[in-house]
Formats: C-alpha cells, structure tokens, sequence
C-alpha cells in the first residue's frame, strides 16, 4: 500500500524505532470514543514488571495519533485515569486492544507532520510530468481539474499536425471556467497538454503517493528527511546509533556520530535529492527555442 | 502515587526481561562491561582479621591456623576449641584441655619454665598390719602424722621412717574418731564414748570423759577454729552437732548442743568467716560463733542452710582462699546400685548479709557411674575428704579409666578453677579403697582401707602419662588440612631415656579413649636435639584433630621429661567461591529489542533494597554466565558512577556474594530464610565455637 502510513511504518522500523529499541508499549483493554470526558483507559498486564512504574502523573500515552495524559493510576485494576488530547493533539476514538505506547520519543503526530512536510518540500526540485487532453471553452482556454499542476511543459493539438508554436500557462482562476484554467496561444477544441505536477500535502495517513504526486523512487529522500527532522537533538542510545549507522552504510553513506547523525542524514536527503534533481534534468529538459534553418536561407 | 514495589514476583522468561540475576527474590539487571566485569573467585572460609591483640592462644591468621599450647592450667574439661570467645575475642578456655592421666599441669613456679610433667607415683609407706578395715583414720599437724588402728593410735614424725614413734592401745575399746589440729593439739573418741586429749609437745593421750558420760552416743569428732565440734548419733533418728568445750588446762567437758537434724552429718570444717557442716539430708550448714551481750565466749550458732540440687548429697567439703570445694554424691540407679554419681562444686562463703550460706556454686565437674571410696549411704568409719594445700584442693575419685578397680587424686587449682586427674593409685583389688588423704609436710597421704596400709606419693614418676587436647575446629565448620606439628620439650635428655610421644586423631570421639584405634603417632622425641620445628603431617585432614602427649619417665623412674610446647597447624580445606556482580542502580529499564526507559528513582529503590539484603543468606541465580550459588551477600559497595564506551551514564553497585555453588537440579531446593538452614546454604562458618558437624 503507498500510503503515507506505509512510508511511516518504514520509517518507524528502519530508522526511529530499530528492532532493538522497541518503544515501551502494552495494549488497551477497552474502547475510547472520540469524546474527551471518556478517559478511564485500562491496561493489559504488563509484560515487563517494572513498566508499571512508568504510570505516573504526567506520563504521556499515546494512542495511534492521540498523547493522553496519566492524572491517576491504580495498580490493582490497572485502570488509568487520562487527560485526553495532550499537547493539542486531535481526540480520536480508539478500539479496545489498541497499542498504547508509554512516553512515545517520537510521537507518531509529529512523525506525520514531518513526512508531510518533507514530501511537500520536495517541489520544486523534484515534481512528477502529466500529460493531459483538454478542451477549450472558449478561445485559448480550457479548464484543468488537476490542483497539483502549476506549469505547462507543451502544447499541441489533437492531430499534432500543425507547425505553430503553442504554448500556455497556467492559471488559478479564469472566469471562462469558473476556475483553474489553462490559457493557450491558440486552437480551439480538443488540445493536449503536458503539465508539471508540485508534490500535495498530506491531510491523513491514508493518503496514497499517487494522490500526493510523490513517485516512488523519492519515498526514500521523504524517509531520510523526516528523519533527520525528528532526530535532531534526541539523547539516542548506543544500540540505536549503531543500527541508524548501519542503515546508512548499507546505502554508502557514512554517518557520522552520535551528535551529528541528525546532520548527515539531511546531507544524505540533499545527496538524494541532488541525484534525483540531476535525473530530472536529463529528463526533463528545459525547452530550447530553435528557428528553422529553411526560414534563415530565405 | 506512591512508588510501587519491585518485581519479586517469579519470571518465566528473565533474560528476555534484561534481568541478570537474582538474588533471593529480588531481580536485578546487571551493569557488565570489559570495565566492570563479573568476578568469581574463592577465598578462606573465615573472614581475615588484624592480629592485633594476639597471643599465642589465639588462631592467628598468617598462614593457615596455628593451635599453640604451653599453659595448661586451665585443667581438663574442654571437648572443643574454641569455645565462645571471651567479650575481649580472646578465648577464655586456651589454657584449658579435655582430659589427662598422671600428668601434673599445675602452674609453673616463678623462674621455672612453664611446662607439664609426668605426675609422681604412689608407694606403700606402711603396713598397720590390722584386720582389713581396721585402718580408719588419718590425721596431721604440721609436725606428727597419726593413725588409728583398731584399738590403738599411732604416731609417726618423719616421712623417713615408716616406724611409729608412739603407738597407745585402748584395748578392749576401738578408736571411733580422731581429730587434731595443726598445733599438734589432739582429741579422739573411743567407741564406748570416751574422749582422751593430747596436748601439744607430748605423746600422752590422756581421759577426758570418761564412759559414765552423756558422749556414749558420739561417733565423731572435729577440731575448728581451736574448739572441738562432736557429732552425736541419733535418738529417735535425731543427730545433733555440738561443741564440746575443751581447755587443755581445766579439762572441763562441756557438751553443748547447738544443732539438730534428722541425716548424718560427713565433715566438718573451717571456711574463716563460717563453720561448714555437710549433712546426709543435702545441705551446708553454716555456723558462726556469735558472742552474747554478757561477752562470754562466743556460743557457735546456726546462720544459714544451703541447699545442695536434687537428691545430691554433700559428702566431703574443702575450703581454701576464700574458695570452697564441695562433693556430691547420688546413687548411679537404684538404692541398691553400689556405684554413684559424684559432682564436685566450686562455691564461696557469702557475707553475714547472706547468713555466710555456700553460693555461687557451679558445677565443675562429674563422675558418672563412680564409685566414690567413702560416701555409702550409711554411717561408717570412712572418712571422706577434701584436703587443702596454700592453692589446691585434693580428693579422692575411684572411677574407671584403665581398668575399674583404681583411684585417683584430683586436683583443683583454686587460682584458674581448673581440676585435673592428678596422680593415679593403681589399686590392686577390687573392693580395696582409697580412704582418709591428708597432706602431711608438703606429702599427700592416704590409707587403704581394706588391706590397713598407708600409702604417699613417692618420688618417681609414673611410668607413663597422657594428655588429650579438645577436638581443634578453629570455629570453622567445615574440613581442615592439618599440615604441621610442633613438640618442643625440655629435660628430655638429662633424664636420659625418657620420651615424648604424639598422637593425633581426626575422629572427634577419639577424645574419649585415650587407646582409641584412630590415635596416630606422628612424632617421638627422645632427645633434646629433637622436637621445636615444625614436623609436616601428611594427608592429615578433617573437620576436628585432637592430639594426644604420651609421656614416659627414663627408665628409673626417677627423672620426668617437661613438654614446654605443642603446635598443630591446619589450613582450611573448604574454600568459599565469592561472585562480584556489577548491579545496575540507576534510572534505567533495559530489556532486549526494546528502547531503554528511564524510571525516576528506580535505581535509588535497587539501592536501598539491597543494602537492606546486606549480610544476609540468600539463594543468588546469575543468568549469564549461568551461576546458581547459596550464601551470604558479604559486602556491598556503594554506587558508583559509570561511564561506559558507548557513552550512557549509569550507576553500579557492586555486590559481593559469598558462598557455595548449587549443584544443577537443587535450584528449587528451598531451604528455609528464617531459622536454620544455613548450613545448607553452602556457608562455612556458623559461628565461633559451635562443634563442627562431623
């Protein structure tokens, strides 16, 4: 699945949350409605004995995208007590047997925010071509549905037959369409259009790259990115360097130590990003205006 | 919300939880590193101490334990070493051994070397050549001693000649009591209750009552305090003591009563501030003369009764220094048994405050099964005694130790309180008793009862004697490798062909029988170029070593060997495994797969749970490398902080455990955390002075 949930959960396991320093973690045994007065959360048994001292006023838990906070514990029932929706997080409804993860290092709130961000960020290095047919409502002018596209690379019409030099642009609103237009030098009817797409913002987990304008090939530039976001000032241990080290050796990158390892996985991102921008390039070349050496004789 | 408790509980999969041992019940996760590692090593099973107050009683922790003995004072009694320590940590028993036979452990005189010798051995000084029986009674001043034969009484003034100077006859009447004071002062009664006197520098009995008197119902007599006490026998089962008031010039015959009871009364003596009765009804009687408001002579008057345990009955009593020696007896069985339990005390007179009654008495020694010479339950002519000289008590003991038919002369040393088996008096014949001691010039004397002869200690030296040591543990609880012996003896050579023998014996009831099977001969010395240096013992080992010093005289008996020292040396055969364990106290939670999380005052509750632990026995279990021992945690260090390679801070505690490994399958073996079982926990040491367990 290419959701933004998926590149998440890779992140979660490649680089945040290594299989050898798993978040603490035990699971809900009832429901939560989306309702800020239900906040009597119970706990399953505690597979390590001493994670029930971590139930204390103030300790965050976390709840898929919600922080709750403990305001009271008893032991005997191991029924919590929570303030719902800490730190401005969104009151969610949670089901029973949810993973309820104690004192989250990287609250998956932020890890959110921060792939969103570096997917949004990539544009306008990197941004996907689409090729489109349109056709005008009045002279020049066609409406374009796609809110991604910001600039039209070509122009040409449905037979491709012609000699002129079309072009267009681009618009936000045209009252023609009533809204996002393309604007062209010419023709009237059917025409194509190939159009440069900026990379969306995610709203939910659930959103797909497609729907986003990321190509797959970059979800690894968005992973080393958002990590190098969340990294930034952490206290890591030394088993957790240790596996982020060898993440990137294994991607001939060389990481650096434990105080810059935030810094060289955004230089990795830039490296990425460079590759990727040179790639396109060669693909996209810029179009050169050339004149027809028949026309220069006469 | 309160900190909660730390897990306790059993866990299924400890490792998987990051736990690295356990102790007791308590899980701990560890802090090894290559900087803190694990340490497991043995040590001595009795924790090292400063010498710094030692002696040579003491077990001196240099290289192994050294029992070293020259002093042995203390007398016999003493089945382990040590016994509890003194508050001072010394022991108050290292002059003290368990039993010995014709050697004289007396304490040395200023200037001589302190050592112990062969005792001297006994001789027939005279034959009375009465009817067996007829030799009743002994008694010494400091110039003449005297013996009554049937009829008649004899004197004699001279150890070197056996020939009585004097002898009177009283013919038809036998002497029935004697008594005469150390002025040479003399009084006796006949058995038809006359009473005849002698006055100091003259051999002549003369009558003092005559048969016509009151005093026919007498029966015995004593001089105290310069005043004649006489026993009456009984009228309608009636004894009385009474003072029979005698002045050599008047020669008035006075008898006063001033006590009566229904039980024959043994002896009667002068303890300074009391005069002491023992009575067949098992009591001390105390008596003072107390002057009336007319400043007559003070009237001898009852004070005080001590009261004596049991059915024991108080037969002979001594007083010396302030100290009195009393003689117990009870009969073994039934009232027909022939033989009898004989107890001797150690007591002293108390103050008026305390009607001069015997207390503090304490037991120092019994007989089991003894068949004591003189008590036999009824009135006879034995005279039973407990004799004094300046800082010794005397008596008589028949008991079995080589065969059933001898005697011995104890001891008792009123300075260390000590007895001792001193001096062996091989009695030939069974029935044949020891009877009436007294020590006459510097000479312990005594009769034999049946065959009327006097016998003394003569100048020769037993032809050979014994000495056993208690059964040496050093406390120590556990197996010990005897390595050394030293002998060190003086005299040896200018006594010619006398000799030193020791034994040692690693079977703790080998104490008990001199000749015992296990008894091993480990060095002789036999000249006094021998002996001194240590002589190593091969393949000696076991929880106790008892040794034993057999002494022989050279062969005329004459000249005696002087054992000055003896050392046994053992090193510890067990040896306690110790286990360093690095025990994470800090704020971290570590397990496997998962990110460390710090718990705010977790470390600090490890801390405290395990100090609290300190000293105590538990069941440790280590996870890698896989440990399970029993023991004590020994120390623990305080918390330090750690840096380690990969640069987290943490805190450690080192923890030292002492102990024995568990065999593989005994995990569960639960020995009990209250009361007992520490010896199951592999732990050496129970203690100082408790008996090993063999």
């Amino acid at each position: 699945m290419s959701t933004v949930a998926a590149l998440i959960g890779r992140l979660n396991r490649t680089i945040l949350y290594p299989p050898d320093a798993q978040p603490i973690l035990a699971f809900s045994t009832n429901a939560l409605t989306a309702v800020a007065g239900d906040d009597q959360l119970t706990i399953s048994a505690f597979a390590v004995p001493e994670d029930e001292q971590l139930l204390r006023i103030g300790t965050l838990l976390e709840a898929d995208q919600e922080l709750m906070r403990v305001i009271s514990y008893v032991p005997a029932t191991r029924t919590v007590t929570v303030e719902r929706g800490a730190d401005d997080t969104t009151i969610a409804q949670h089901d029973a047997s949810s993973k309820i993860i104690f004192d989250p290092l990287f609250p998956r709130g932020d890890v959110f925010v921060a792939v969103s961000e570096n997917i949004t960020s990539l544009f306008p290095r990197l941004y996907t071509v689409k090729v489109e047919t349109v056709t005008t409502v009045a002279p020049g002018i066609a409406g374009i549905e796609d809110p991604l596209a910001v600039s039209i690379e070509s122009v040409w019409d449905d037979a491709r037959s012609n000699t002129v030099d079309y072009h267009g642009e681009i618009v936000d609103y045209h009252p023609a369409t009533g809204g996002r237009a393309v604007v062209t030098n010419a023709h009237l009817g059917v025409m194509w259009v190939r159009y440069r797409r900026r990379l969306g913002t995610a709203t939910a987990e659930t959103d797909t790259y497609v729907a986003l304008g990321l190509d797959t090939q970059w979800v690894n530039i968005v992973r080393v990115g958002a990590a190098a976001d969340l990294l930034v000032g952490r206290d890591l241990s030394g088993t957790h360097i240790n596996h982020i080290s060898q993440v990137l050796e294994a991607e001939v990158v060389r990481p650096g130590t434990k105080t810059s390892i935030a810094l060289r996985l955004a230089q990795y991102r830039d490296l990425l990003l460079d590759r990727f921008g040179k790639e396109m390039s060669a693909e996209y070349r810029p179009k050169v205006q050339m004149q027809s050496w028949r026309n220069n004789i006469v | 919300m309160t900190f909660g408790p730390l897990p306790t509980a059993s866990q299924d999969r400890p490792r998987g939880l990051g736990y690295g041992a356990r102790l007791g019940d308590l899980w701990l996760r560890l802090a090894v590193s290559d900087d803190e590692p694990l340490r497991t090593y043995t040590q001595d099973s009795i924790a090292q101490r400063q010498a710094d107050q030692s002696n040579v009683y003491e077990n001196v922790l240099d290289i192994g334990f050294d029992f070293a003995r020259f002093d042995l004072s203390g007398g016999e009694g003493l089945d382990y070493f040590p016994r509890p320590l003194r508050e001072d940590q010394r022991p108050g028993d290292a002059i003290r051994y368990f039993d010995s036979y014709n050697i004289d452990t007396s304490r040395h005189r200023p200037g001589d070397a302190t050592s112990i010798k062969l005792s001297h051995i006994t001789e027939q000084w005279w034959d009375s050549a009465e009817a067996a029986g007829d030799l009743r009674f002994l008694a010494a001043s400091n110039t003449h001693l005297y013996a009554t034969g049937g009829t008649e009484i004899h004197r004699f003034d001279s150890w070197s000649d056996s020939v009585p100077d004097t002898s009177t006859d009283f013919t038809p009447q036998i002497v029935e009591s004697l008594a005469i004071d150390s002025a040479d002062n003399g009084i006796l009664l006949l058995d038809n209750g006359a009473v005849y006197k002698k006055e100091v520098g003259s051999a002549t009995w003369t009558v003092l009552v005559n048969t016509a008197s009151a005093l026919d119902d007498a029966y015995r007599l004593w001089i105290v305090k310069s005043r004649v006490i006489m026993a009456k026998a009984p009228t309608n089962g009636v004894y009385s003591l009474g003072e029979l008031t005698w002045d050599p010039g008047t020669l008035a015959t006075t008898y006063a009563e001033f006590d009566t009871f229904k039980a024959d009364v043994f002896s009667v003596i002068d303890a300074d501030t009391a005069i002491l009765a023992v009575t067949g009804d098992g009591k001390i009687r105390s008596y003072v003369p107390q002057a009336d408001a007319a400043g007559d002579v003070p009237a001898i008057t009852l004070r005080g009764i001590s009261d004596i345990p049991g059915t024991e009955i108080p037969y002979a009593i001594g007083h010396s220094l302030g100290r009195v020696l009393v003689l117990t007896a009870v009969r073994s069985a039934s009232d027909a048994s022939t033989t009898h339990d004989i107890r001797a005390y150690s007591g002293v007179v108390l103050d008026e405050r305390f009607d001069f009654i015997v207390g503090e008495l304490e037991l120092l020694k019994e007989w089991i099964g003894a068949a004591e010479t003189a008590y036999e339950g009824t009135l006879n002519h034995q005279q039973p005694q407990v004799v004094s000289d300046r800082d010794t008590f005397y008596w008589l003991i028949r008991e079995g130790v080589t065969d059933t038919t001898e005697t011995n002369i104890w001891r008792q040393d009123v300075v260390t309180k000590g007895i001792s088996r001193y001096i062996n008096d091989p009695v030939p014949i069974t029935d044949l008793r020891a009877n009436s001691l007294v020590i006459w010039k510097n000479r312990l004397a005594w009769t034999w009862l049946t065959d009327a002869t006097v016998r003394r200690v003569a100048d020769n030296y037993q032809a050979s004697g014994w000495l056993i040591s208690p059964n040496i543990n050093f406390g120590l609880n556990t197996e010990i490798n005897w390595v050394a012996n030293t002998l060190h003896a003086i005299d040896v050579a200018n006594t010619g062909d006398a000799q030193i023998e020791l034994w040692v014996s690693t079977d703790p009831t080998a104490i008990n029988d001199w000749e015992h099977v296990s008894w091993t001969l480990v060095e002789r010395i036999n000249n006094q170029f021998e002996g001194g240096i240590e002589n190593p013992l091969l393949e000696v080992s076991g929880a106790t070593l008892a040794y034993q010093v057999r002494m022989y005289p050279n062969q005329s008996g004459a000249g005696t060997p002087q054992l000055t020292r003896t050392a046994i040396r053992g090193l510890p055969a067990h040896r306690d495994f110790i286990v360093e364990i690095p025990i994470s106290v800090s704020d971290s939670i570590e397990v496997p797969g998962r990110r460390r999380q710090l718990i705010s005052g977790y470390g600090n509750e490890v801390h405290k749970a395990l100090l609290a632990m300190q000293g105590g026995h538990y069941e440790l279990q280590v996870m890698q490398p896989p440990l399970n021992m029993r023991g004590v945690i020994d120390a623990i260090l305080e918390p330090v902080p750690y840096i380690s390679d990969r640069g987290s801070v943490g805190k450690v505690m080192m923890v030292r455990f002492r102990g024995n490994y568990v065999p593989a399958g005994q995990q569960s073996f639960i020995t009990g955390s209250e009361t007992m079982g520490l010896g199951l926990l592999g732990v050496a040491i129970l203690g100082i002075g408790q008996p090993g367990v063999t």
